[in-house]
């Protein structure tokens, strides 16, 4: 089994003062895939991702950071094509972050590890 | 003679659900089904190598490689593409490809195929070149097991992600506090980027090194352990059309070509949990050759209960050309019984093509062995 192709990106997503966000991971490509999802090296979340709560009412997320690993397996026979988009909604905009990797075989693993600090 | 053995058939079929069919048995009927490769078929080519681009640009690139001049037909292509997945869908989920409408359904499952070869002589090169597609208006829905596989594959793979959180937590933590930091100090926007890139470069070289650890490893392999067998299946109702056309050009000069074959092939059938069916149609064509010139028809239908299966197929073949054969027909019934874990004897009988013949009478009984994978091939696959 091939070692896993890995992406490893950052992003700042705008949040609005003492205002929390809700996040959406969306495996795309026909492939599968689970996430785990930390805040401060707590986890929040885990497995299919949809309107995730980011933060407590009134909880200011300027300066804090999410991390999300997404470790996505290619079932899809027809292509090796791999992506995953987060969706960040409740900041100053409502962001898609889409990132793509590509593997050789069924059954070979992209690993994303992606965070997003709250500016 | 031939009507009783008609009628046994046709009781036999009532009886239980008609016909088995192990791998090996049938292969008449499977030379009628749908192509895979089109072009590949009509050119009369099997190619060992066949490149299958997938993004635009690989396939621009086996475009350009292979077509360097417009008046000399490239020689030795084996091309094959689906135009939809050439580009990339980041909002298709799984979930969303288990059914299909038509028009989905066509554009996720077309394949275009191109080939060319040679198919003269040293003393008259012809180049041969073929075009062909492949297409399932309707295509099934992924099986409720498959759904439910892919469900538990998710939250495993959930499982590795947090693995591999933990794995890289303290190290991680460090590293954010060190971002933190240079996002802190920075003065631009510039700056703010350079730290998180930094902190992505760093973060990579980490998680690299914790996908060598025994922990993650172990991970890794256990989830391999659970899903070895996994196999995406779709069932219901499918329909397969292809369609192709062959030219020949003397000396590969492509203004001489001149169309040589053509084909068009329909499958339809259902696969259900024990019972499915397959139809299968195929019109062949050539300029060239009148005993190419065939329509065929055939139908199979299997049934399949734990540890046997039972088949039956019937198939007609008539010769379109002037001065062709008259029409033909066959018929079989293949039986198969696990008698231990594989090991199976499977016994076909029936009619081939043509009856007046040595060997047209088909009556085997044999043992054979099949310890990996399915004996019981499902006719849609």
């Amino acid at each position: 089994m091939a070692d896993p192709v890995t992406v490893s990106k950052s992003a700042f997503y705008s949040v609005k003062p003492n205002t929390p966000v809700q996040l959406s991971i969306t495996i795309g490509d026909g492939q599968v895939g689970g996430t785990d999802v930390r805040i401060g090296g707590a986890q929040i979340g885990s497995g299919d991702i949809t309107n995730l709560p980011i933060g407590a009412a009134a909880q200011d997320l300027k300066t804090k950071s999410i991390d999300c690993i997404t470790t996505v397996q290619r079932q899809n026979a027809a292509t090796g094509h791999t992506s995953v988009t987060y969706s960040l909604r409740g900041g100053m905009q409502d962001r898609d972050f889409t990132y793509e990797a590509t593997v050789n075989q069924i059954g070979d693993r992209a690993v994303y590890e992606i965070s997003f600090v709250f500016a | 003679m031939r009507t009783s053995l008609l009628r046994s058939l046709i009781l036999l079929g009532a009886a239980a659900p008609l016909a088995a069919q192990s791998e090996n048995a049938g292969p008449a009927f499977n030379g009628l089904r749908t192509p895979v490769s089109p072009a590949f078929l009509l050119l009369g080519v099997a190619p060992t190598v066949v490149e299958r681009p997938n993004t635009p640009s690989d396939f621009a690139l086996s475009v350009l490689n292979r077509g360097a001049s417009l008046t000399n037909l490239p020689r030795d292509v084996a091309l094959e593409f689906s135009p939809y997945w050439l580009i990339k869908h980041p909002t298709l989920t799984w979930q969303q490809d288990a059914t299909r409408d038509i028009a989905n359904s066509v554009a996720r499952t077309m394949t275009i195929s191109v080939a060319t070869a040679e198919v003269g002589t040293t003393a008259r090169p012809v180049t041969g070149l073929a075009v062909g597609f492949r297409a399932a208006p309707v295509s099934g829905h992924v099986s409720q097991s498959s759904i439910s596989q892919l469900q538990r594959l998710g939250n495993r793979l959930a499982i590795e992600s947090a693995v591999l959180a933990n794995l890289q937590a303290q190290r991680q933590g460090l590293l954010a506090t060190v971002r933190d930091q240079e996002i802190a100090a920075a003065t631009g926007d510039s700056a703010r980027q350079a730290a998180l890139n930094r902190f992505d470069a760093a973060r990579l070289d980490l998680a690299k090194s914790v996908m060598q650890s025994a922990e993650y490893k172990a991970a890794v392999d256990s989830t391999e352990q659970m899903f070895r067998d996994l196999a995406v299946t779709r069932e219901g109702f499918v329909l397969e059309i292809a369609g192709g056309a062959a030219l020949q050009a003397p000396g590969g000069v492509a203004d001489s070509a001149k169309l040589t074959r053509w084909g068009a092939w329909m499958t339809a059938g259902y696969e259900g949990k024990t019972l499915s069916f397959v139809a299968v149609s195929r019109v062949l064509g050539s300029s060239v050759d009148t005993t190419f010139n065939a329509i065929d028809l055939g139908t199979r239908v299997l049934y399949t209960a734990g540890r046997y299966a039972l088949s039956a197929e019937g198939s007609f073949r008539s010769f379109t050309g002037s001065g062709a054969p008259a029409n033909q027909y066959r018929i079989a019934a293949l039986v198969d019984f696990e008698l231990q874990k594989g090991v199976w004897v499977t016994g076909t009988f029936g009619r081939d093509y043509s009856a007046t013949g040595p060997g047209s009478l088909i009556a085997h009984i044999g043992l054979s062995m099949n310890v990996a994978g399915n004996r019981i091939a499902i006719p849609l696959r």
